[in-house]
């Protein structure tokens, strides 16, 4: 591994962990929670997680179209938590993100204030300890919540993205915090979102994906498939974006899976079904979508569906015991050339 | 500013809300002197006459911007 020579602003911070902290946050490198101080020494650990040139750029994050080379990133994951076998996710995390078809830029800057899903598969999962199980999307797991938060102090960071002058998200939503899971690739005997992507089982991936809300589905005792398939189409109310994320929690995939139902038949049914009308939609928006839309020719009677093709859906087996899964709505519109966004799945390089 | 590399006159307008963003942005991407019309916040929610109000009176300002980006133009935008 090349030696580390530091190549980032330094400067003096107080030797007192909270006069630290508290200049961390006057520089504005937070995201507002206490931060690890990046000391060289602790960079040089982070950096020893991955073997890669601390120089080396892994992408440019906008609004600032700033570089993010390994060293930044290992900085960030510093003051996140990170230990240094996460770097490696870390990496193609930004990899991912920096990939111009999921329009960064539009993500940071928008009023829609969504999140980064990031979604882990593959056996990195385990090594690293990253929950797919009970309270995937809450707190208590180390990998999950620190690599979810060094992504989003990458953002702020490196890509300069402030609330309130260049994000500008009208609400945000606490997603934005940090977002980062796993499959439960264990839990079901549907493939594994890699594996659907062309990756194999024994290769690990991190998906991003821009989201801007959760809705939970089910309900206690779901009494069967039908029941279940009724009660996710109806939680499906947004129509309009490029994808969508179904978390199915792994006893509804179990439910699903003795009724004959696999992932793409699952797509198949929630795109069937989830449909809606322009009967009763306002002139001025129906005008705006059939503007957005041309080539849907939107007219009153036209049907149409929660995205434009079975596989737009995202289907991922995630989470603990009970009869519960999740709806993320994506941020973006569906246009006719794929959307404003689309999701990107990297490869995880040890 | 793909195209005003190319020759095209190209003015961004904005509300005054994203001013502070599309100022970084354009210092970010080499491009200082981009030329910049900020209207009041908000647009969206404008009924259409109340938009078309807002258009006339910014037009004026939106025309001599694109008068001096463009190059043929710039010396009848000095006038």
């Amino acid at each position: 591994m090349p030696p580390y020579i530091p190549r980032a602003e330094r400067i003096e911070i107080p030797d007192d962990l909270i006069e630290a902290v508290a200049l961390l946050h006057e520089k504005g490198w937070t995201e507002g929670l206490p931060v690890i101080p990046p000391t060289e020494e602790r960079v040089a650990r982070m950096l020893a997680g991955t073997n890669r040139d601390p120089q080396e750029e892994i992408g440019v994050v906008p609004p600032r179209w700033a570089p993010a080379t390994v060293e930044k990133v290992a900085i960030n994951a510093v003051m996140a938590g990170c230990l240094p076998e996460y770097m490696p996710v870390l990496i193609a995390a930004v990899e991912a993100v920096a990939e111009p078809k999921l329009n960064l830029y539009a993500l940071q800057a928008t009023t829609g204030g969504p999140a980064i899903l990031l979604i882990v598969n593959g056996p990195i999962r385990r090594e690293l300890n990253i929950n797919s199980g009970p309270n995937v999307f809450g707190e208590g797991f180390k990998a999950n919540a620190t690599i979810g938060r060094a992504l989003r102090l990458i953002l702020r960071n490196i890509g300069g993205a402030y609330p309130g002058a260049s994000c500008k998200a009208t609400l945000g939503w606490p997603g934005k915090f940090s977002l980062c899971i796993a499959e439960n690739e264990e839990a079901t005997s549907w493939l594994p979102l890699h594996v659907e992507r062309g990756f194999s089982r024994d290769e690990s991936t991190v998906t991003a994906i821009s989201v801007d809300s959760f809705t939970r589905i089910g309900e206690q005792g779901s009494p069967s498939a039908e029941a279940l398939l009724y009660l996710m189409v109806q939680c499906l109310h947004r129509p309009g974006a490029p994808e969508a994320v179904m978390v199915i929690g792994p006893e509804h995939a179990q439910m699903l899976s003795r009724a004959g139902i696999d992932k793409e038949k699952l797509k198949n049914i929630l795109w069937e079904r989830a449909t809606f009308t322009w009967r009763d939609i306002p002139e001025d928006l129906l005008a705006m979508r059939a503007r957005r839309r041309p080539d849907l020719r939107i007219a009153r009677d036209t049907v149409f569906r929660l995205v434009d093709k079975p596989e737009d859906i995202l289907v991922v087996v995630a989470g603990g015991a009970g009869l519960h899964s999740a709806f993320l709505h994506v941020w973006g519109q569906t246009t006719p050339t794929g959307g404003s966004t689309r999701s990107v799945t990297k490869i995880i390089k040890i | 500013m793909n195209l005003q590399k190319k020759g095209k006159p190209v003015v961004t307008v904005l509300t005054d809300e994203f001013a502070a963003l599309a100022h970084a942005e354009r210092e970010a991407l080499g491009a200082p002197g981009h030329p910049l019309v900020i209207v009041p916040h908000p647009v969206g929610s404008l009924s259409a006459e109340e938009a078309r109000a807002r258009a006339e009176r910014g037009l004026p300002e939106l025309l001599d911007a694109v008068m001096a980006s463009s190059p043929s133009g710039v010396e009848k935008g000095r006038r």
